[in-house]
């Protein structure tokens, strides 16, 4: 039957010419506008590595009468500190708040700022990562962000519980992919991972720290693939400035997020605005994660390929109707001749749709060396801090990118082989013959 | 003659209505798409209220600084305010304006003193400049000037539709509202614009308040978006070499550091392609001529195939018409005539269409082909003005495409058709 399909496709060249073209040039387009949509939906399909449900962000800012007035640094320091501690453990303290923790502005969801860094480990100081590198700030003692953002540890899947460190040496948690990368395995706690460079011993720079746990993933932006990262805990304030600082906290169970932000704004906030600690905003991990996807555009570029994806598909369906429905009209006698010689519909629809799958099938394959000369002149955007995921290799995605359009393609394309074939094998054989 | 093509057209029209329907269906969605895609450009792009002077306007979005002394560099998407007063001193420009810019823009707080009620919108801080580029029109009142922005005034300029809501009347200039908390005087109420045209657009414009202050280690790094008028289209170029002229002269006073200008400053509507890395004009008619190419061509294949298909079915008409002394130009005008009247009414739909889309998603659809999506995440929806839609401009490429369109997909069909001669043509059917 394939070889009489053959036949048939090359005996009408002419006319499957024209949906062959729109074919080849179709899957060329598709897969140029919906490559890098697949890996993102690939990425975003990872876990995010923390848990954004019932999680908040306060940003801070200076009181306005705070920032106009002139002090001595010192001075403005002590006032910084003592109202930040104020204010975290006003919100600690509150019944419906689970966990507090304090980070760096880069270093919740969806921040807008980025940090990386290379580093070394102890033992084998000539292998150098690069990393992104996150902080969260010991305040009044403890920080509770492995509560707040609920990250799980990367042998057992559980929530993350902290080794002890040694005594009075700075700690920091990495990720799986952080520890693969440096040490090649990850039952890293204990070892000592520095920062940029290993310096000589008895150096006083503080640019280590002792790994105390190691999480699964984090990922910056949840369309991202989770980056090698660790968070390194401190007891340091990073710098003085207000913006640095972001508060964390998660809610317990059943507390509505929208009201608490509510009565935080009502009733905390006013006694902070002319302080150097003032709130200035309340997101949810969400929100922020929705923020940050918009300032990048991913949404805008998944609408994009919508629109398109839609149109193209669209031109396939009427593209197919509408030959097919052309050439079924040409083919009425033929039709007649099959039906009367015993052919029943079934058997006339399978050979029609037969023929638009080998026209979609020669199409695609012909597009391929279209695609492949693309993929391998695109310039790739690949973080070089991620765990290289097979997303990340063009030959993948360009696999994964071809099977997605291949399927859609063959799927609109019978769908719209199907309406006019079914129309015209309905037709009695004496009628479908009188033009003979 | 064209009378005869448009009764044929509507014959045929009749014998084949699901011919005619895919036809029509399939030239509105190619017309619809790339009518879209011009307006959403042209939106962009053209000179519409406020920003009437987009065509002798240059832009400074991004800066980059270095460091001569290897402590590497900084990179800002934006401007101190200071350097529009240094460009401004340094060059021939009519106008320099500074103001805040999009990404960081969030709705803030707005209301009347002394009620609690309170709306939201964006606040923008702009220079004096910036009533001098944009060509708002004030309904009431007078903008601010130099001398607010020097003294530190507490004035505000707002929109029509701000006004309205407040006081419920225009005329409230020297009334006084709560910005963000900060009380001010209202100086001047402008015609409401639309968020579709981002650089002017503000629920209430305030001074910038360190106007005044010099340059700092970051260099001309900052906060803000420079636009640059010059007097006409022509000193558009030389306007752009002064003001490289004036970065130079800068870095030269300053052999600590060096400004990278990544091709800047750029004419305005270069400037909406240019994120990270500078971007040539060639490189931007490429991807605009690639994705009209996608929305012309692939339709014109369909069409085509479509076409071939009917001509071999019209192989004995077209025999008879050679045979009473009919050329094959007056054929391949026949054809193209019935083609063009079917795809004129696709056109129609196809026009209709996309301003039913702009209109109805113009929250999302103007920022299809952006970087950023802000606007839309802050909830505001642009507001579409007659003047975006009705140019003659649109009219007139709605009719180019469609002319385009049927000459790309009935002309080679046609041509194929009439290779054959008179007596293969009448025995065709056979």
């Amino acid at each position: 039957m394939i070889k009489m399909i053959f036949k048939q496709l090359w005996n009408q060249r002419r006319q499957n010419g024209w949906i062959l073209l729109e074919l080849i040039v179709i899957a060329f387009f598709l897969f140029t506008t919906s490559a890098e949509v697949v890996r993102g939906s690939i990425d975003y399909m990872l876990p995010d590595g923390y848990e954004t449900e019932n999680a908040y962000l306060i940003k801070l800012k200076e009181g306005s009468k705070f920032r106009y007035a002139r002090r001595e640094r010192e001075i403005r320091d002590s006032i910084f500190q003592s109202n930040f501690n104020l204010l975290l453990l006003t919100i600690k303290n509150r019944p419906e708040v689970e966990a507090v923790a304090t980070v760096r502005d880069d270093s919740y969801p969806g921040s807008g700022s980025h940090n990386s860094n290379g580093f070394v480990s102890d033992d084998t100081a000539s292998i150098r990562i690069k990393a992104s590198l996150y902080m969260t700030f010991i305040k009044e003692g403890t920080t509770d962000l492995l509560k707040v953002y609920g990250l799980k540890d990367a042998r057992t899947g559980e929530p993350l519980q902290l080794a002890e460190a040694k005594l009075a040496c700075p700690q920091g948690i990495v990720s799986a992919a952080f520890a693969r990368q440096l040490f090649g395995r990850t039952d890293v706690i204990g070892e000592k991972v520095h920062l940029g460079k290993k310096l000589p011993e008895g150096s006083n720079a503080n640019n280590y720290f002792e790994i105390v746990g190691v999480y699964e993933g984090y990922k910056r932006s949840n369309f991202q693939a989770p980056s090698a990262s660790t968070f390194i805990l401190t007891p340091n304030s990073y710098g003085r400035n207000t913006s640095n600082h972001v508060i964390t906290y998660r809610l317990k169970k059943g507390v509505d997020g929208k009201a608490f932000r509510e009565r935080i704004m009502s009733e905390i906030a006013p006694d902070f605005e002319n302080t150097p600690t003032a709130i200035k905003e309340i997101l949810s991990f969400e929100e922020s994660l929705e923020w940050f996807n918009s300032m990048l555009g991913i949404y805008i570029h998944y609408r994009y390929t919508a629109v398109m994806l839609f149109f193209v598909l669209l031109c396939v369906f009427l593209g197919m109707t509408g030959t097919f429905w052309v050439r079924c009209r040409a083919r009425r006698q033929e039709i007649g001749l099959m039906r009367s010689i015993g052919a029943s519909q079934a058997t006339i629809t399978r050979q029609f749709m037969t023929e638009a799958w080998m026209l979609v099938t020669i199409g695609f394959l012909i597009a391929q060396p279209l695609i492949i000369h693309y993929i391998h002149g695109l310039e790739w955007n690949v973080i070089d801090l991620t765990a290289h995921y097979w997303q990340d290799s063009k030959t993948w995605l360009t696999l994964a990118t071809d099977a997605l359009i291949y399927i859609l393609m063959v799927l609109i394309a019978l769908l719209g082989t199907w309406f006019p074939v079914k129309q015209a094998s309905k037709d009695l054989p004496a009628e479908a013959l009188r033009d003979e | 003659m064209f009378k005869i093509y448009l009764r044929q057209a509507w014959n045929l029209v009749k014998q084949n209505k699901l011919f005619t329907s895919i036809y029509v269906i399939g030239t509105g969605l190619a017309i619809a798409l790339t009518m879209i895609l011009f307006i959403v450009h042209y939106i962009k792009f053209a000179p519409i209220y406020p920003e009437e002077n987009r065509g002798r306007t240059l832009v400074i979005r991004r800066l980059t600084l270095h460091y001569n002394d290897n402590r590497g560099m900084y990179q800002s998407n934006c401007c101190s305010p200071y350097l529009g007063k240094y460009l401004k001193e340094q060059t021939r420009a009519e106008a320099v304006a500074v103001f805040g810019t999009s990404n960081t823009l969030s709705p803030k707080e707005i209301g009347k003193p002394g009620e609690s009620n309170h709306s939201k919108g964006i606040i923008k801080m702009v220079n004096a400049d910036f009533w001098k580029l944009f060509t708002f029109r004030f309904i009431n009142g007078k903008p601010f000037t130099d001398v607010d922005l020097n003294s530190k005034q507490q004035v505000a300029v707002i929109q029509e539709k701000t006004a309205l809501q407040l006081f419920g009347r225009t005329d409230v200039a020297g009334e006084r509202i709560l910005l963000e908390g900060k009380e001010m005087k209202i100086v001047g109420v402008v015609e409401n614009s639309s968020v579709a045209t981002p650089d002017s657009y503000a629920a209430a414009w305030i001074p910038i308040n360190d106007y005044a202050k010099q340059v700092q280690k970051e260099g001309f790094l900052g906060n803000f978006h420079i636009s640059l008028q010059a007097a006409t289209k022509a000193g558009v170029d030389s306007l752009k070499q002064e003001v490289i002229e004036a970065f130079r002269k800068y870095d030269a006073d300053h052999p600590e550091t060096t400004h990278e200008l990544k091709g800047q400053p750029v004419e305005n509507w270069l400037s909406y392609y240019q994120h990270d890395k500078e971007v040539s004009v060639k490189e931007v008619v490429l991807k605009l001529l690639y994705l009209l190419l996608a929305m012309l061509f692939i339709p014109a294949l369909n069409l085509s195939g479509m076409i071939s298909s009917r001509m071999d079915q019209r192989q004995v008409e077209i025999g008879v018409r050679k045979a009473y002394g009919a050329s094959n130009l007056a054929i391949i005008k026949q054809v193209l005539g019935e083609n063009l009247a079917l795809t004129v009414a696709g056109g129609i739909v196809g026009l209709l269409i996309a301003y039913l889309i702009i209109a109805t998603c113009s929250q999302w659809i103007l920022s299809l082909f952006d970087d950023t999506d802000l606007y839309s995440f802050a909830g505001i929806s642009p507001r579409i003005t007659p003047e975006m839609l009705f140019s003659s401009w649109i009219i007139g490429c709605a009719f180019g495409a469609c002319l385009l369109l049927n000459v790309i997909s009935a002309l080679i069909p046609t041509v194929w058709a009439l290779r054959h001669s008179i007596i293969e043509s009448l025995h065709s059917k056979q």
